[in-house]
This record gives C-alpha cells, structure tokens and sequence, in this order.
C-alpha cells in the first residue's frame, strides 16, 4: 500500500514540477501591446489593450501533433489537400504517421491551416498577433521586459543564430508561466496576414490606409523581424523553423 | 461545426468519388444522386471550393464558394464602407468583365467587415455601381471565414481602430474547379492578360 500511496506522491510531485507538460496552459495578461506599427494615433500612444487569455506553456511538440495526424488523417502528409499545406509539410517526417526524431521537439513544417485545425481539435484557438506579442514581451522577471537591454539582445543572438532542436519547455518560463516563446522556433498566429510591412514601395497603392502606418520603436528590431517574417508568410507556406502553439479565451470571458 | 465541415471537406477530398455527392450536405436538397454530373467529381486539392464558408448575398440568399464551380469566376475580397481602395477594386473587375466579354464569367466580391455589411447595405453598393446583377454576387460572412478566404487568396488585412480595414488589393481569376488560374495585385492596373486567360478558360469545356 505504502508502495501505491508513494507512487501516487511521486507522480504529484511530476506533474507539479513538470512545467513543460505540453497543452497545460497559462492564463496571460490582461495587459496593453505596444505594437511596432500603431494602427492609430491613440494606439501609439496608449498601445492596444489585450484581454486576459490563456496560452499554452510550450509550442507544441511533433508527438502532440502525431497524435493529431493519426486522429485526423487528412491532415496526414500524403492526404493533405495542397490548398492547405505546400508540399514541404511534414517532409522532416520519416513517415506519414511517424516523426523520426525526438517527439518532443517543436512541430514543424505545418501550415496555417494546419496549426488552426490542430488547436480546434484541441477546442483550442491560434492565439492573435497581439496576445502573443504579449506574452512575448515578458522577460522572467517583468511582463514587460523589453526595457531590458540585455534580454532584448538574448532574443536577437537567438535570430542571429542557426535553429537547434530541442525538446519544447526546457526554456526558462517567462514572468506569465510561458516557456520557448523565443529561442526555439517562430510560431504562427492567427492573424498572421495582418503583418504589412509598410515600407513596401508601392504600400500606397496597395493597402488602403497605409499612410496611417508607421514605426513606434524603430529600436524594436526583435519586433521587426518578426513582423517582416509574418509578413512573408503565406496560409499555406511551411517551414523548418515555423511552429505553434495554441491559446484560448480566459475561463468565463465572452470574446 | 467547423470541425463537421473540416471532417467533410477532407472526406470529399480524400474518399473516393462515390461518397463525394454523400458529403455536400446540400446535394441533397436540391436534387438525387442521379443528377451529379460536375458535383459527383471530387474538387481538386488545390480548389478553393473545398472551403465550406457559408456567404450571404445580396439578395440575402445563402451560398458557398463552391456554388460558382463550372463557370470562370472572379473572387475579390472588400468592404462596402471602404471609400478608397474598394471602388477601383470594383471598376477594375468591370473592366476586366468587359474585356472578357463573355455571359457564364461570374463575379464573387466577398466582404471583410460581415457585421456592417448586411444583403442592404451590398445591394446598395451593387446599384451605386450598375453592376450585372445576374453575375456580380456581393457577399459577407464571418469573420472567421472571411480570414479563411483572405488566407487561400492571400490577401492581407487589417482592422483598425477607426473602423477602416487596411487590405491589400487582390483580383483573383478562378477556373472552372475552383483553382487559382490568375490574378492581378494592385488598383488601376492593366486587366487584358487576365481577361485574356478568363477567356481562354471560359473557352475550354
């Protein structure tokens, strides 16, 4: 008996200390998102409130998303229509239903359509731009850590660096309980062909209201890279560096 | 319910052809499985008729992509509110229906802003117009399915605090089945290469 009860207590202890249990989630903000290109006077100045939402702790791994493949063969690699996912989707895979490598590496390699359809069979939501640029910008110790030099720079040696794989959740967890939302691979959002890079020479004649867009920190470099790689992306498009993760509205809250 | 349609639009993908007909849950309201000579073919992996987007017309009548499958079809995406760029989107797209010339191209405009944009407010815009209501369908749907169709056409937008929805202008020219046959990015630009092709499509049988 005492065997069963300490078993019981071990597994406690697992599951409390594993903060890297992919699909736990974190409840995040509510707070304000300084977006790098404000969509109006007053969102510079005052940023874009974001309501409180919750987010996966981790991106999700290639055995989350194997499990997902197998429930819902169309999305398998060689089922998958091309209207959903180019041909490069899942290609690292050593098989239709068989990652090759270590499952708890980030997935990769999935399309938009992809990631949206994994967090729906989650009951789950790509998180938008603005949430996850929110929980991003927390450093471990502030919800706003981007007035830290030094972490500023942490985020930009890891895009100046070649992807590594490793497995999702070893990264510190920021100060919402979020771990790997940077140093591990880019994610998709929901919104992500809201991102225009408005520098664009012909911006004007493409984009209605595209004069009203401009730099709020051209120091933001972090920031622009990702939206300049947001801005990039096509539904379809996969990538050996593009993951995801998945979020939801806060329990109780009406979106 | 997205995850009904999801499943659907992958057995109609996937399954074999027999079960395609079984999978359009409104074949059967309209007519028996005898009478399925295109629809009895599974659309293509590359066809934007798998989307299952529910649109509202302005007739107030309900339709999917897929209710355009068998002519050559012109799919740009709008708001009716929207003063600056929308307009030449919908004078390009005559132009375009004029130098084309021919009666089956249809015109599907499918709105960004689902919410201002009832059947009223598009009927107004297709009279302000004089658009040939016999092929111009202006359209609105959900916010979601609207970000679907933005995603497969590739069109970029978004909202802004002032209620105006920054979009880039796209016009897409759908063959037959649905597949992405050309497209013109921009306003104001020349339209005879894409008439030419939706001729020669509309030309094919």
């Amino acid at each position: 008996m005492w065997i069963l009860a300490l078993a019981f207590v071990a597994a406690l202890t697992a599951t409390s200390t594993a903060a890297a249990t992919t699909g736990d989630m974190a409840v995040v903000g509510p707070g304000t998102h300084r977006p790098l290109y404000p969509a109006s006077p007053e969102a510079a100045e005052k940023g874009v409130p974001v309501a409180a939402f919750r987010l996966d702790r981790t991106p999700v791994s290639e055995g989350d998303f194997l499990a997902f493949v197998k429930k819902n063969p169309q999305w398998r690699r060689d089922r998958v229509a091309r209207l959903f996912a180019d041909q490069n989707y899942l290609a690292h895979w050593a098989g239709p239903e068989a990652p090759g490598g270590d499952l708890r590496a980030p997935v990769t390699r999935v399309s938009w359509f992809a990631a949206k359809a994994y967090c729906a069979a989650q009951g789950k939501r790509l998180p938008t731009e603005d949430e996850w640029e929110l929980a991003a910008a927390a450093s471990e110790a502030a919800a706003d850590g981007r007035a830290d030099p030094a972490w500023t720079q942490r985020i930009l040696d890891w895009y100046a660096r070649p992807n590594e794989a490793r497995p999702v959740g070893q990264g510190p967890a920021n100060f919402w309980g979020v771990r790997d939302l940077h140093g591990l691979v880019w994610e998709w959002v929901y919104d992500f062909n809201a991102s225009m890079v408005a520098n664009d020479r012909d911006a004007a004649a493409r984009f209605c209201g595209a004069a009203a867009v401009s730099a709020q920190d051209k120091n933001d470099y972090a920031s622009f890279m990702r939206l300049a790689f947001r801005s990039s992306l096509r539904a379809d498009y996969t990538t050996a560096n593009l993951g995801f993760r998945c979020a939801a509205d806060a329990k109780g809250s009406v979106r | 319910m997205n995850t009904l349609h999801r499943w659907l639009t992958a057995l109609a993908v996937a399954a074999a052809p027999v079960t395609a007909g079984a999978a359009d849950p409104h074949a059967h309201h309209h007519h028996g499985h005898h009478e399925l000579p295109k629809a009895a073919e599974p659309v293509k992996g590359e066809s934007l008729y798998q989307l299952q987007a529910k649109l509202t017309d302005q007739d107030g009548k309900t339709l999917k992509l897929a209710d355009f499958r068998g002519k050559p079809t012109v799919i740009a995406m709008f708001y009716a509110s929207c003063t600056s760029v929308c307009p030449l989107i919908v004078s390009d797209i005559q132009r375009l229906e004029k130098a084309a010339a021919r009666d089956d191209l249809r015109i599907v405009l499918v709105s960004l802003d689902g919410t201002r944009d009832t059947p009223k407010a598009l009927k107004e815009l297709a009279a302000r117009h004089r658009l040939d209501e016999s092929k111009w369908r202006l359209t609105s749907t959900t916010d979601e399915s609207a970000q679907e169709i933005a995603a497969v056409l590739g069109v970029r937008y978004k909202r802004m605090p002032d209620g105006n929805i920054s979009h880039s202008a796209l016009i897409t020219l759908l063959d037959r089945e649905g597949v992405i046959a050309g497209r013109v990015e921009g306003v104001m630009q020349p339209m005879e290469d894409l008439a030419a092709r939706a001729k020669a499509l509309a030309a094919k049988e």
